[in-house]
């Protein structure tokens, strides 16, 4: 096993994968950039070391100078997490030529898996099933035109490169294809720089359920079942679940099947997740392989007992797994919000600032991912997911009022999150009754939950004017930062001691 | 005394009387009995409704109390009897003539798509500003001239900021 390990990423990713080095007694190096001076991953870190500056493009994208610094230091392995440099074939490449452990699949791998056309054709070749479509880029409109009348309308544009819903278009018929190919080219070109793109046929409002598959450099591949994806608003998954209320036992025992012969057929070695669409006819099509740690593992991990990071690190470290097939037991039914710094009542926008105060959830089956902590200034330069919490009980419904429960005791105060939001998934009838598809909460959820009133604004505009007729008379404001008094309309409790709770009587 | 609180795209009217036991809050028809204590230094509050138990955590920022309560962020600005007033009688908040198109989130500057002077149609891009990987086109929902745009492209401003100003 390794001795040191770099972790290329910041975040609550960065403080999962730091837990893993620290349970398995391998020292741990992290990076930060100038945003990250006072992150929780820092401090969790054996060794710290500053990238550049906050931008991204100047420090956890900075390929040469992390590589540099590992080899520097003694690291001898590199874990990515997700994002930012974790499906770059050519950082995969620079560890390998550096020496270097990449904690993933070889830079082979991720650059034939991201390849989406070249993808395709490896799992044909393989048997799996795919959406029908093409596997050639498309340039004139008279070939997409044809193309699209052999596939059938409607279909949907696809970037060769593609990833985050970029260059995708749906198109419903021939007359609207040569403009949105256009459009589509453009979108890939300034993305991906590469402009080739293809048509596949559109399923309608599909499920999204993705298989979790671990494999060894000795031939040895498992899969540890399915996570249901589908509630996702344009294209970014916010809810995530296993079992999928969506797979019998013999649909989930084919796709893990396929799951398995997709990851030999890329050659994949390490943790990596294969999606699938899931139509209405539950009929199964490949849609990519994510190659790297997802973010929604732990709903793996939870109903597996598994630890997918140090998995992933013995792996990396050229271990057999220590598990077959059989030995994979899937218990009780596990669910993950990811918990974003967005304003659900101001149209998602980001909302970054100081943590003033925070408070986690605890208590029975339930797990919190975060990388936040009270006096945090959230930085505007990353990803807005700040937390994951992660409840895991015996039944799916059990596991959902668990999730309201300890949505119920997160607070997060200081900046504006999701979690009123994924609250109102959880109390939703389709969510409960686990009917629903990747169509959801764009279509029908989120425009009923952005006309709904707010359900305690009348009691929070009266605290608001009870600490504003406190405050009458007091020459500092009563609330944060504030100083009280025992005159005026605060006093302190008659036979309490002075330590004890100041009570606001208006008299 | 007399409030009026601006909420959740709501206006609230109520009334505070204080009791020997504490207050009485008046909201359209009904009151109720109100016991609001702090809890020991921190921002949190256990508020009794009737017989109904709350907790809240207050932050106040300028005007505004942001209550947490029940997991939802509620911002209110409160405005009392004095305040309403005033600004019935005019000047109590200095008035911007056209329209100022703000920041709704901060962020930075990416792009800004008019100049001083010129004009902008009802719904049209004028400044886009990119956060958390997110990049949003904000849009002027009045026309007019440009006046002054208040940011150069690079910079970064914060939640509510002007940014150019459009008569």
């Amino acid at each position: 096993m390794f001795k040191k390990v770099l972790v290329a990423n910041r975040g609550e990713i960065a403080v999962r994968i730091l837990r893993g080095l620290r349970e398995l007694g391998i020292a741990s190096a992290a990076v930060y950039s100038e945003a990250d001076r006072s992150s929780r991953h820092v401090r969790r870190a054996d060794e710290a070391y500053l990238i550049g500056p906050p931008a991204p493009g100047e420090s956890y994208l900075k390929i040469d100078r992390i590589v540099e610094l590992a080899s520097r230091i003694g690291a001898e392995a590199i874990h990515p997490g997700y994002g930012f440099l974790a499906e770059n074939a050519g950082f995969a490449r620079a560890c390998e030529d550096a020496g270097i452990v990449f904690v993933g699949p070889s830079s082979r791998t991720i650059a034939l898996v991201g390849d989406k056309m070249e993808a395709r054709k490896t799992m044909v070749a393989a048997g799996i099933p795919v959406v029908p479509g093409g596997d050639r880029p498309l340039s004139s409109d008279d070939e997409l035109v044809a193309e699209g009348e052999r596939i059938g309308f409607p279909v949907m544009l696809k970037a060769a490169a593609g990833g985050g819903g970029k260059g995708m278009r749906v198109v419903r018929d021939a007359e609207g294809l040569p403009a949105a190919a256009k459009a589509a080219r453009n979108e890939a070109g300034s993305a991906f720089a590469d402009d080739r793109i293809y048509l596949e046929k559109l399923i309608e409002n599909p499920r999204h359920v993705e298989f979790q598959i671990v494999a060894d450099s000795h031939g040895n591949v498992v899969h540890l079942g399915e996570r249901e994806c589908s509630i996702q608003r344009r294209h970014q998954k916010l809810v995530e679940e296993s079992p999928s209320p969506a797979l019998t036992k013999s649909l989930r025992a084919k796709m893990g099947e396929a799951a398995i012969k997709a990851a030999r057929a890329s050659g994949y070695v390490n943790a990596g997740t294969i999606e699938f669409l899931l139509d209405r006819n539950r009929d199964f099509y490949f849609l990519e392989v994510n190659a790297r740690l997802q973010v929604e593992h732990p709903v793996t991990e939870l109903v597996t007992g598994l630890d997918l990071v140090q998995e992933q690190l013995r792996i990396a470290a050229g271990e057999e797994l220590s598990f077959k097939q059989l030995d994979v037991f899937h218990r009780g039914s596990a669910i993950e919000c990811r918990i974003c710094a967005e304003d659900p009542e101001n149209n998602f926008y980001p909302s970054t600032g100081l943590i003033e105060r925070m408070r986690e959830p605890a208590g029975p089956g339930v797990r919190v991912e975060s990388g936040i902590h009270a006096g945090f200034d959230v930085p505007i330069y990353y990803d807005p997911l700040i937390s994951k919490l992660l409840t895991w009980a015996p039944t799916r419904e059990q596991a959902i009022e668990r999730m309201r429960r300890a949505l119920a005791e997160y607070s997060i105060e200081g900046i504006k999150t999701t979690i009123p939001f994924h609250k109102a998934v959880m109390e939703s009838e389709a969510f409960r009754s686990g009917e629903f598809d990747t169509s959801f909460v764009d279509e029908v959820f989120f425009p009923m939950y952005a006309g709904r009133t707010l359900p305690h604004a009348e009691v929070a505009a009266i605290a608001a004017a009870l600490i504003r007729e406190a405050e009458r008379g007091e020459a500092q404001p009563l609330a944060v930062g504030a100083k009280e008094s025992a005159q005026g309309g605060w006093r302190q409790p008659p036979g309490r001691r002075t330590w004890g709770g100041w009570q606001l009587h208006l008299k | 005394m007399k409030y009026q609180v601006e909420i959740a795209d709501e206006t609230i009217e109520l009334e505070v009387e204080k009791t020997d036991e504490g207050a009485k809050v008046t909201v359209g028809d009904e009151t109720q009995p109100a016991d609001l204590v702090r809890i020991g230094r921190s921002p949190i509050y256990s508020l009794i409704l009737g017989d109904r138990s709350f907790e809240v955590s207050v932050h106040r920022r300028d005007k505004i109390y942001q209550i947490v309560l029940d997991g939802a962020t509620y911002d209110a600005r409160v405005m009392d009897e004095r305040a309403l007033r005033l600004a019935a009688a005019g000047g109590a908040d200095e008035e911007v003539r056209g329209e100022v198109v703000k920041a709704p989130m901060p962020g930075i500057v990416v792009g800004i798509a008019v100049e001083v002077g010129g004009t902008v149609e009802p719904g049209q891009g004028v400044v886009t500003l990119e956060a958390m990987k997110m990049e949003n086109e904000l849009k002027s929902a009045a026309g007019g001239v440009v006046k002054e745009i208040k940011v150069e492209v690079g910079q970064g401003v914060t939640q509510g900021e002007d940014l150019v100003v459009i008569e």
